[in-house]
């Protein structure tokens, strides 16, 4: 496979170039209710080329190896016409050519496992759910993905890496007169198929919690104080604050880079922030990121510090700041961006029930849906929450929607629980899907939040 | 295609191979300086057979290995799926004008972006983003029931930002062709002055106001229409909407249809990614529910006839039921009237976290990035950390004013909607 790549990596002519190619192999199986509506397991392939000619830097993704000519012809115009058309011309960090092969320890491999079987797997889970009396249906998927990726480049780096992802996802629909809620589940990761054994328990909690909520109230907008959960606290964590750490999202606006600065206390004394892929037993664990730099753990935010940042080595050179492996594409379809791997916040000392005590009066906001970011403001979506007085839990509460902004909102976080969890399933849509993407967090005490509400 | 349809009928009933090539070329400025140039060039083939009333599907990128695609397929029938039902059969579709020629690649995007700059920059201090994509692209579906049905079409994408200050939140506007296109001045101008109207931060209060959903915004709302009208939600009989075909749904200022045919714009299709001919579909005509969509298996399992609206988000997918083609009907109200019969509210320009609540029972509840804040009719100024929330099925029944030109956004085309009494939440 090499010597191939090698060859092809002979076409261009430019300052740099490197070349993935990448071997996938995926299976994925489908129910809506008790219908079975897809199984399939496929295998594919695809490149993409990387040039820097003159400045000028361009990328270009193709699936025939006999359109390897043309593409590699493309990335060079457009290289030249960034390079002579006003772009600012790009350096590349340095990072040593690595030659390296890596494979993932797997509790369980699922390829050797038979389709039937995964199956058979995903059948049970569903019908804990659908057994529900007021469960009215549900989606269920299992997926799983092999991806061997190669990589190559005219400095000399010479890399393949396995990376194996699996997870089973979907959501429970409970109805009751007019009435429809829903409650999403998932669990997976990238270490084996273990990982989604024995989740019986958790599955029969989801579906519970998706009918109980057809008796909650929608929560009343306004601003409150909230103790997020830790799925809530990774949410937000990811979408409000880990999209400023990558530093291609901030490079080209001034006043958020300005105000991004490494030094700068942006959050308070119990924030602490760290993004690392190499963390075992996590979703995004990957060794090397698709430039062939090896990933490192990165300490982001230090006691409400600014203390690092993410980057790929256009960017490194760019903000004068190490390189740190956080170039990765979703796959062989696209050309490396900068991605959060692993971001949750640091764990500290307190209980659940302490922060709840420190709360009194609030919401206890649960289990994310979802979220999304624009500049310094964010949302980010709760599947259920439940009004707090004088520190308990009480009645249940739907449709929660939080908004704010990011600077304020890491400055009221006022205390930050033990209990870190990190996601099982991930999926951030930054241009291109990043499946592997993980998040989490301890449960955090935040002193204002507006929730959007009837 | 043909050797490979030939291999999969030697082993099974029934045949539908899909297959797609596309390029695409992109330029991308930032901040008002040139920073992207970028090429895709990819190709799929999909295969889908059927034996002994299952079915099975795999794809590849890269068709090498035509008996290694048919061993997937066939294995993947071991797993039990129920077949969509018969094939399409052939028929005579409608021929549309999906092509144009290329501009010229990324150096000729590369010209129009730099102009779109130019004219912004000179007229705003916000950072300028704006984005051009010409995507060429090839289908062709091949089923063992002799349909054969082939298009090329091309699309000009180009989107044009300006944003506030501290935020990537701004005003916007985005424009989709079959062919080069330049930027409407019409549209430039409205960045612009919306976004020196709204620069200034203004402090606004809590409660139930008119609120004007511009394009993107509105298509937050539609995406719960979407949910309701697919024969899927009417099967499992979860959707709010079964079993109200006739009833009045939405406000009579309303008329919502799917329009495949209708090729003065982008995209138009005669056929869907299953090999159905496609055809209009009404789904709200004046507020009443007319309609559902459905793919092949949804049409079979509700007992109706195919809509032609099975669709692939790629290769790797077994084709479902989406609406390609969304249109809501434009009314009678020009921008500037509909923030007069406003007089006081607020304007959502781009909605934060769509995806979010629970979509199937019309529930939203979006941030907005920004929300213009407008008083006796005319804009004063942006809030922040604000929020809009309710429900489809009330808040579409209160439509004041619906705008007199569509827009692209997110796929679908639609205009700008005037709603009263919509629930606003803001700091403070």
């Amino acid at each position: 496979m090499f010597d191939r790549l090698q060859k092809m990596l002979g076409l261009v002519r430019a300052d740099y170039a490197d070349l993935r190619y990448e071997l996938a192999r995926e299976t994925s199986i489908d129910f809506s209710g008790r219908e079975l509506t897809g199984l399939s397991a496929s295998s594919t392939d695809g490149y993409v080329w990387r040039v820097l000619v003159n400045g000028g830097w361009s990328q270009v993704s193709f699936t025939k190896p006999e359109d390897a000519e043309r593409a590699a012809r493309s990335a060079v115009e457009n290289a030249g016409l960034l390079a002579r058309g006003g772009a600012k011309p790009v350096r590349l960090a340095p990072a040593p050519p690595a030659k390296d092969e890596v494979h993932p320890k797997l509790a369980e491999d699922p390829r050797p496992v038979p389709a039937e079987a995964k199956l058979e797997l995903l059948r049970r889970y569903n019908d804990i759910a659908l057994d529900h009396a007021k469960v009215a249906t549900t989606q269920a998927a299992y997926w799983d993905l092999t991806r061997d990726k190669y990589f190559v480049s005219t400095e000399g780096a010479r890399l393949c890496e396995e990376l194996v992802t699996v997870r089973i996802s979907g959501e429970i629909v409970a109805k009751e007169g007019n009435l429809t809620q829903r409650v999403r589940f998932g669990f997976g990761g990238s270490d084996g198929m273990a990982r989604l054994r024995g989740r019986e328990a958790e599955m029969a909690e989801r579906a519970r919690i998706c009918v109980d909520l057809l008796k909650a109230e929608p929560v009343k907008g306004g601003e409150y104080r909230v103790v997020l959960d830790q799925s809530m606290a990774g949410v937000f964590t990811h979408e409000a604050f880990g999209h400023f750490s990558e530093a291609d999202i901030i490079e080209d606006n001034p006043t958020i880079r300005a105000k991004m600065r490494i030094g700068e206390k942006l959050g308070s004394d119990v924030l602490s922030i760290t993004d690392d892929p190499t963390r075992p037993g996590q979703l995004g664990l990957y060794r090397y990121d698709d430039e062939g730099v090896a990933a490192r753990p990165v300490a982001l935010m230090k006691d409400g510090v600014l203390t690092g940042r993410l980057h790929s080595r256009r960017t490194a050179t760019e903000f004068g700041e190490p390189i740190t492996g956080h170039c990765v594409a979703e796959d062989y379809r696209y050309a490396p961006i900068i991605r959060m791997g692993c971001i949750f916040i640091e764990p500290r000392d307190k209980t659940k029930e302490e922060l709840l005590g420190l709360l009194g009066n609030g919401l206890y906001v649960c289990n994310h849906m979802g979220g999304a970011t624009s500049g310094e403001n964010f949302s980010f979506g709760a599947q259920f929450g439940f009004e707090v007085k004088n520190g308990r839990p009480g009645r249940m509460l739907r449709d929660i929607n939080t908004s704010g902004n990011l600077y304020a909102t890491m400055k009221s976080i006022s205390a930050v629980g033990s209990d870190l969890t990190l996601r099982e399933v991930g999926g951030c849509g930054k241009g291109q899907m990043n499946w592997r993407s993980c998040n989490g967090g301890p449960h955090v005490l935040v002193d204002s939040l507006v929730v959007g509400g009837r | 295609m043909e050797r490979l349809l030939e291999i999969a009928k030697k082993q099974t009933d029934a045949v539908t191979v899909y297959n797609a090539r596309y390029t695409v070329d992109t330029v991308r400025f930032e901040n008002g300086r040139l920073k992207a140039a970028d090429s895709h060039l990819n190709s799929g083939t999909a295969l889908t057979v059927v034996k002994d009333g299952k079915q099975g599907f795999a794809y590849t990128r890269n068709l090498i290995d035509r008996e290694g695609l048919v061993r997937d397929a066939v294995a993947a029938l071991a797993g039990g799926v129920e077949a969509s039902g018969p094939l399409p059969e052939q028929v005579k579709l409608p021929k549309l004008d999906t092509e144009a020629e290329s501009p010229g690649g990324n150096a000729a995007l590369a010209d129009e972006c730099r102009r779109v700059v130019d004219y912004l920059s000179g007229r705003v201090k916000g950072p300028v983003f704006v984005l051009a994509n010409w995507i060429a692209q090839d289908q062709r579906v091949l089923t063992s029931s002799d349909v054969d049905a082939a298009c090329r079409s091309t699309t000009y994408v180009a989107f044009a930002s300006v944003s506030y200050p501290g935020t990537n939140a701004g005003i916007s506007r985005s424009i989709s062709a079959r062919s080069f296109t330049p930027f409407p001045e019409e549209d430039l101008r409205f960045i612009s002055d919306t976004y020196n109207a709204s620069e200034k931060e203004v402090k606004a209060a809590s409660g139930r106001i008119p609120v004007l959903f511009l394009p993107f915004s509105a298509w937050a709302l539609a995406w719960r229409l979407q949910e309701a009208t697919d024969a899927r939600n009417v099967y499992e009989k979860v959707s709010p909407v079964v079993g109200r075909i006739g009833e009045r749904i939405l406000s009579e200022k309303l008329t919502i249809a799917d329009k495949p045919l209708d090729d003065s714009l982008p995209g138009a299709r005669a056929f869907d990614d299953e090999g159905t001919p496609c055809r209009d579909l009404m789904l709200f005509e004046r507020g009443v529910l007319k309609g559902f969509y459905n793919d092949r298996f949804y049409a079979r399992k509700t007992g109706t006839e195919p809509t032609g609206h099975g669709y692939r988000g790629d290769v790797t997918s077994r084709p479902v039921a989406s609406l390609e083609h969304l249109t809501i009907s434009q009314g009678e109200h020009s921008f500037a009237d509909m923030l007069k019969l406003m007089g006081r509210g607020v304007v959502a320009v781009i909605p934060l976290g769509a995806h979010s609540g629970n979509r199937l029972n019309g529930d939203y509840s979006i941030g907005l990035a920004p929300g213009l804040w407008v008083e006796d009719g005319a804009i004063v100024g942006m809030v922040k950390d604000s929020m809009v929330a309710g429900n489809v099925y009330e808040d579409l029944r209160n439509v004041i004013a619906v705008e007199d030109r569509i827009h692209d956004s997110q796929g679908i085309r639609c205009p700008s909607l005037l709603l009263d009494n919509v629930s606003f939440t803001t700091r403070g």
